[in-house]
C-alpha cells in the first residue's frame, strides 16, 4: 500500500481543480478507503491477544474480504452519500470522488493491487511496482515500503508539489480559492475559535505530515534499523511474494 | 458543508482573478520568513519525535494535530518573548 503519497497528491490535483472541489472533501476521500481495513490488516493487540487478518492482502484488497472498499465504485457511492447529506454540495461531491479515486489508482501500484472496477470486474488490477507488505505488521511494512520504489514515489510527490504546485500551499491560495469553495472552513473557525494561522496550518497539515513522515520513516528504517535498500521493480525482496487467493 | 461555494467567506481582501485563481505572485510575497521558520522548526521537531516514538507520533491523527497546535500556540509565545527582549 502507499504511504505519504495519499496525503501529498491531493495538493497537486487541487492546483488544477481549484474551486471545483472541496479540499476537505478530497482529504476525506483520500483517507476513506483504508479507514475500516488498515488496522486489522496490520494487526493490533488488546489485553495480550493479537488480532490480524489471516491473509492481510485478501482482507484488505480482495474478495472474500473488504477489497471492494478500494474501488472506483466505492468512491462514487461515498461521494454520492456525502452529496446527499451536504444538501447537494457539488464541491464536496467532486472533492470526495477525486480524493478517493486518486487513492484507488495509487494503490494499484503495489503487488496486491485493487479491485478497481468492482462490481463489474472483480479481479485485482496491479502494476506491482513494490511489494504489498501489510503482512509484516506496521513497522515491517514501513521498512519494506521505505526501502522500495514506494519511497521514490513519496519523495517524487513531495518534489512535484514543491516544484509545480507550491502556490497551492500559500495563505493567499487558501484564502482566495480553497476557503471560498467550502463553508466548513468558516464553521471550523467559529466552533473551534481557531486563529487564521491555525486554520491555515490545518489546510497545510497533511502536506507537512506526508513530507515529514517520509523523511522520518526513511531515516528510521535505514539509519536506525539498518534495513538495506531494494529499489528493484516489485521489491523489496524480503517481503513474501504476493499470492492470489 | 451545506450550500454552494460562497466567495463572501474568503476572510481576505485578496480576490481571485477572472479565472477563479489568484494572480501569480513571487515566492517571497506568498511566504514570509517568519512563517517558513516556524514550519521548518516544527518539521525538525516532528521528525525527531517520529524517530523516537515511531507509530505513536507518525500517524494521521498526531501528525496533522502537531502542526496545527504548533502554529496555534508557538508563534504568539515567540512574539511575547521577542517583545520582552526588546
Amino acid at each position: 500500500m502507499s504511504w505519504a503519497a495519499h496525503e501529498l497528491e491531493n495538493f497537486y490535483f487541487l492546483k488544477h481543480l481549484g474551486q471545483r472541489v472541496s479540499y476537505l472533501g478530497m482529504l476525506v476521500g483520500a483517507l476513506a478507503p483504508d479507514f475500516l481495513t488498515k488496522l486489522y490488516a496490520y494487526g493490533f493487540s488488546v489485553g495480550g491477544s493479537h488480532f490480524q487478518a489471516d491473509n492481510p492482502a485478501q482482507f484488505h484488497r480482495g474478495w472474500p474480504g473488504m477489497g471492494f472498499t478500494t474501488s472506483l465504485m466505492a468512491g462514487f457511492i461515498l461521494a454520492g452519500f456525502i452529496y446527499l447529506i451536504s444538501k447537494r454540495n457539488k464541491a464536496w461531491f467532486f472533492g470526495v470522488l477525486v480524493g478517493y479515486w486518486i487513492h484507488v489508482i495509487t494503490d494499484s501500484t503495489d503487488s496486491a493491487g485493487v479491485m478497481m472496477l468492482w462490481p463489474f470486474y472483480n479481479e485485482n488490477i496491479s502494476i506491482g511496482v513494490w511489494a504489498y507488505g501489510a503482512g509484516e505488521g506496521k513497522l515491517g511494512d514501513a521498512i519494506a515500503y521505505y526501502s522500495s520504489l514506494g519511497f521514490v514515489m513519496d519523495v517524487a510527490w513531495v518534489v512535484i508539489v514543491v516544484v509545480f504546485a507550491w502556490r497551492v500551499l500559500s495563505s493567499e491560495y487558501f484564502r482566495t480559492v480553497v476557503r471560498p469553495a467550502d463553508p466548513v472552513w468558516g464553521w471550523l473557525e467559529r466552533k473551534l475559535a481557531m486563529p487564521d494561522r491555525a486554520l491555515l496550518a490545518f489546510y497545510r497539515a497533511f502536506f507537512f505530515y506526508g513530507a515529514c513522515r517520509t523523511i522520518s520513516w526513511a531515516i528510521w528504517a535505514h539509519l536506525i534499523e539498518g534495513a538495506p535498500w531494494d529499489l528493484s521493480w516489485g521489491g523489496p525482496h524480503w517481503v513474501a511474494p504476493f499470492e492470489p487467493w | 458543508m451545506a450550500g454552494e461555494p460562497n466567495s463572501t467567506q474568503s476572510g481576505s481582501a485578496i480576490e481571485p482573478g477572472r479565472s477563479g485563481k489568484p494572480p501569480k505572485k513571487p515566492f517571497r510575497k506568498l511566504f514570509s520568513r517568519d512563517e517558513l521558520w516556524h514550519y521548518g522548526i516544527a518539521a525538525v521537531v516532528y521528525i525527531i519525535l517520529g524517530l523516537l516514538f515511531q507509530e505513536a507520533v507518525l500517524n494521521f491523527v498526531v501528525g496533522p494535530l502537531f502542526i496545527v497546535l504548533w502554529m496555534w500556540w508557538v508563534p504568539p509565545l515567540v512574539d511575547k518573548w521577542r517583545a520582552r527582549r526588546s
